[in-house]
């Protein structure tokens, strides 16, 4: 065969395979790409609560809406690294107009490396270029349903509902020292843009630490108290009042020590919801027409998590 | 070299060592084989078989054997 | 960057197949060593050092260890004289030369798991000195370059070789990208050439070793990260299952670590076809083994090689091992004999085996649990044979076959267990719970669905599974795939490419929601 032949047939191979995947890429998008965050009509939400898996794990916006009738919803993605918390807030804050906005500071940590860092870049790249790459796993979602409609899990707000217990037994883990991890670079830089963002729109940003034995210590403590007395803003290390919230290590955790369970998570929300009530006046919706959604999905909500009214 | 071929037949009946000349290559003659086969050599011949000689090229047929047996009674 | 990844795949790999091409063919070698160093600083950066001390250190040996030859001369009764002196002066490099890769090896990889040791006998004893923790970087593929060296200046010593005073050949021979991180072990004889050579890409390298490319990561991606979620829950929570659970999870591990490391193989050797180089199998269907001995000729098999041809047989054929040898068959006839002579170099090779996959008790356990399989399959064999011919049973018969394959699945997967338990008593543990927790309810009651796979997801490793099967079972009958559906009418062919590329895309447990696995073997 003359190599020309092999060549058009090589070229018309991977044309072919384009021409596939294009047409595949739709159907596993999900409608809803930043989850069902859309789902919530624009402006609704008056607190947002950013960060990785740390964030979702430790508040439950059901029950603020249950005790103070506060609006809101947790943005965390697993594993999430801080530019990619950044331009996901940027896009929600472009229908989301909230009044203050909760940053889980376990990200601020997340830094892989150059080498890392530009693979992974790359593979974010082909992810949002081709739409199959990225969502690939929904073929369970089309095998089940048909469709990739994202799920409804309106009831949880973001949260991720864990029950089971698998208890840390280490001890304490926030040992005095006056050493500080360093922040990267890239991570810093970011953060000084999420808190310009912030500024920008008068949203009132709240640095939090959920107690989390695993991935928190003094040194990061310092880090980030030092950063947040720097730029004057609210840093709550909930590490170093776990007992005073009524941190339980024995039943408050489901991977020893890595995340909060939903008890917990009750815990820390109990204290968020305490801290907002008293120092931003976040309006109550309970009673307002708009926000009856929220009520029904709280019928739904104490079901799931076996509460009662 | 009729005591050779009979040598390996002792060892190892399975293999047509007239004209088998893929012996290490096949897997025919196993690690356990090769070592017995080297034992009884040099006890049969009074040569010694390093491990410098153990390549297929001296083992593969039974006259590349016979070639190493010639090569190392002479020296 | 990994192989797996698509920076790799898409970008690092296409580059390198471009320039290759488009250089003249003299230069080409020069394109696959610059894309190996390349490769292996990003890998491991500054330690890349050791990798080009490893080479620089191994050319000179060789060609001092061939000087030495030549300095003796040949042919009178002087010149012998002469010859004994080189001899032992060419041992005394070859030792010096081994020593300081093995003493490498050893310094980087195994010092702190000998230091904790000793840390815990001055303990016991009351001796109130304690050895700081010193802790080496490990360059990437240092256990596989290690042993190239190593045979380098082992087959220059035996004169299989000449000593090549071309260093970049040699460089090239020791870090090919392809193979650095994972193997398989390659001998200069057979692959430093061909790499030097630097033939051009010709279409039914580059396509079959594309396909085979795709082959692996189906493997990889789709069977071996699926099972990564549930084996890390079971071997990190061990503690939190028992019985049924727990042989799941050894078993999952077993087919987790063909599919990884076969899958990673199948990508290197695919890999360096693009190029015209043909690597070394690693892999012959090992899980058609029937004994012990021969599982290792078909899993890892150039690992099993260079234990063979660089420890068993050269302990094999010392003096003193031969005459033990000697004593035994005098003594205990024949078979026993033969038994007694490979001894002791049968458990340096096991002793060995198991230490290089890593500084722990648990896989010194490994390498021993084999090294008396093995040596007890060898004093068990005239009995079989025996017993066989008495019982008129057809040793080679399907059913037999069969009864020692899944008698060897039981053997790979106890031995794998220990394998990838954390430690030697964690591993003993699990062994154990497997018979005192076992509960049939189990599979029944949901516990199935709590490992971190769903339904969907054992589906689909069952179902491939069944697909590494009937490829396994095409491959043992020497049928290749490749050439088969090379030979179909294009439509076909090409739908069967798409829908294989398709596969792996689709069904890959890779990206949100799955932690990225580092290829299993990398680590060794």
């Amino acid at each position: 065969m003359k190599p020309n032949t092999k060549t058009i047939r090589c070229i018309g191979f991977l044309v072919l395979l384009t021409a596939v995947v294009q047409l595949l890429s739709p159907v596993f998008t999900p409608k809803n790409e930043l989850g069902s965050i859309l789902d919530e009509p624009a402006n609704s939400l008056d607190y947002l609560v950013i960060g990785d898996s740390e964030c979702y794990t430790s508040i439950s916006p059901m029950e603020l809406w249950r005790n103070y009738g506060f609006a809101g919803y947790d943005c965390g993605v697993s594993a999430q690294r801080i530019q990619d918390a950044y331009y996901q807030l940027e896009k929600t804050l472009r229908h989301q107009t909230p009044k203050v906005i909760l940053m889980e500071t376990n990200l601020i940590f997340r830094n892989l490396g150059l080498r890392q860092e530009t693979v992974t870049a790359f593979d974010h790249y082909v992810g949002n270029t081709v739409g199959l790459y990225k969502y690939h796993d929904n073929w369970k979602q089309l095998v089940t349903l048909g469709t990739t409609a994202a799920l409804k899990q309106s009831m949880f707000k973001g949260m991720r509902y864990r029950a089971e217990v698998s208890p840390y037994t280490g001890g304490p883990y926030m040992a005095e020292t006056e050493k500080k991890q360093p922040i990267g670079e890239v991570q810093e830089m970011y953060l000084d843009k999420i808190v310009g963002l912030c500024r920008d729109k008068k949203i009132r940003l709240v640095l939090y630490s959920v107690p989390s034995p695993h991935c928190w210590n003094r040194k990061k403590h310092n880090s980030v108290a030092e950063y947040a007395r720097v730029n004057k803003l609210t840093f709550l290390d909930l590490n170093l009042i776990a007992d005073q919230i009524g941190i339980d290590w024995s039943k408050d955790t489901y991977d020893r020590g890595d995340h909060l369970n939903f008890s917990g998570a009750l815990k820390v929300t109990g204290y968020m919801g305490e801290y907002l009530s008293a120092r931003i006046k976040l309006p109550d919706h309970r009673k307002e027409p708009a926000y009856s959604a929220w009520n029904a999905d709280l019928g739904e909500y104490l079901k799931s998590t076996g509460q009662s009214a | 070299m009729e005591q050779l071929i009979k040598i390996l037949e002792n060892i190892n009946p399975d293999n047509d060592y007239a004209t088998e000349d893929c012996l290490i290559d096949d897997g025919l003659l196993d690690s356990f084989a090769i070592l017995e086969l080297v034992s009884a050599l040099e006890d049969a011949y009074g040569i010694e078989i390093t491990a410098t000689e153990l390549v297929p090229k001296n083992f593969n047929s039974a006259q590349a054997m016979w070639d190493m047996i010639q090569r190392l009674q002479k020296n | 960057m990994q192989y797996v990844s698509l920076l790799y795949l898409l970008v690092f790999l296409p580059l390198a197949l471009l320039i290759y091409q488009l250089l003249p063919q003299r230069h080409r070698w020069k394109v696959l060593l610059a894309a190996s160093y390349v490769f292996f600083f990003l890998m491991s950066k500054q330690l890349i050092f050791y990798l080009f001390f490893s080479t620089v250190s191994i050319h000179g040996i060789g060609l001092w260890l061939d000087y030495c030859d030549t300095a003796a001369g040949t042919g009178t009764e002087e010149a012998a004289a002469a010859k004994q002196a080189c001899t032992q002066k060419k041992k005394r490099i070859l030792c010096y030369g081994v020593l300081l890769h093995i003493g490498l090896l050893l310094l980087l990889k195994y010092s702190s798991f000998f230091e904790q040791n000793l840390n815990w006998l001055l303990l016991k004893l009351p001796v109130p000195v304690q050895l700081p923790t010193l802790k080496f970087g490990v360059p990437i593929g240092l256990s596989f370059f290690s042993l190239q060296a190593v045979s380098y200046i082992s087959d220059v010593y035996h004169k299989r070789i000449k000593a090549d005073d071309n260093l970049g050949r040699l460089a090239l021979f020791l870090s090919f990208f392809p193979a650095i991180v994972e193997g398989p072990i390659c001998r200069y004889s057979e692959t430093a050439q061909v790499l030097y050579d630097g033939k051009p890409l010709a279409y039914e390298n580059v396509t079959f070793g594309i396909q085979r490319m795709v082959w692996g990561l189906f493997k990889k991606l789709v069977i071996a990260d699926r099972l990564n979620v549930l084996v890390e829950k079971i071997f990190t929570n061990y503690r939190d299952y028992s019985g049924i659970l727990i042989l799941l999870g050894a078993v999952c591990y077993t087919l987790q670590l063909y599919a990884d490391f076969s899958g990673c193989i199948d990508l290197t050797i695919g890999t360096a076809e693009m190029f015209g180089v043909r690597l070394p199998e690693n892999f012959r269907q090992p899980f058609f083994s029937r004994t012990a001995s021969e599982f290792w000729r078909r899993w890892h098999i150039t690992l099993g090689t260079w234990f063979k041809d660089y420890i068993f047989y050269p302990l094999s054929l010392t003096r003193s091992v031969k005459q033990i040898g000697k004593k035994a068959r005098k003594k205990f006839g024949r078979h026993l004999g033969q038994v007694a002579q490979v001894f002791l170099p049968l458990l340096a090779v096991w002793v060995c085996n198991g230490l290089w996959h890593g500084a722990g008790w648990n896989y010194l356990f490994f390498g021993l649990y084999y090294f008396v399989l093995i040596l007890l399959g060898n004093l068990w064999e005239p009995a079989a044979a025996r017993i066989a011919k008495f019982l008129h049973r057809n040793r080679d018969g399907v059913l037999w076959r069969v009864m020692q394959e899944i008698k060897m699945a039981f053997i790979v997967v106890t031995g794998e267990l220990f394998f990838r338990a954390d430690g030697l008593l964690t591993g003993l543990t699990m062994f154990r719970s497997i018979f005192t927790g076992w509960d049939g309810a189990v599979l029944k009651n949901g516990s199935l669905m709590k490992l971190g796979l769903d339904a969907y997801d054992f589906w689909v490793v069952a179902i491939g599974m069944v697909i590494v099967l009937v490829v396994d079972l095409l491959h043992e009958n020497e049928i290749s795939i490749r050439k088969e559906v090379a030979a179909l009418n294009l439509p076909l062919r090409w739908t069967i490419y798409l829908g294989a590329v398709l596969l792996v895309v689709i069904f890959g447990a890779y990206g949100v929601g799955y932690l990225p696995v580092d290829p299993l073997y990398a680590g060794f």
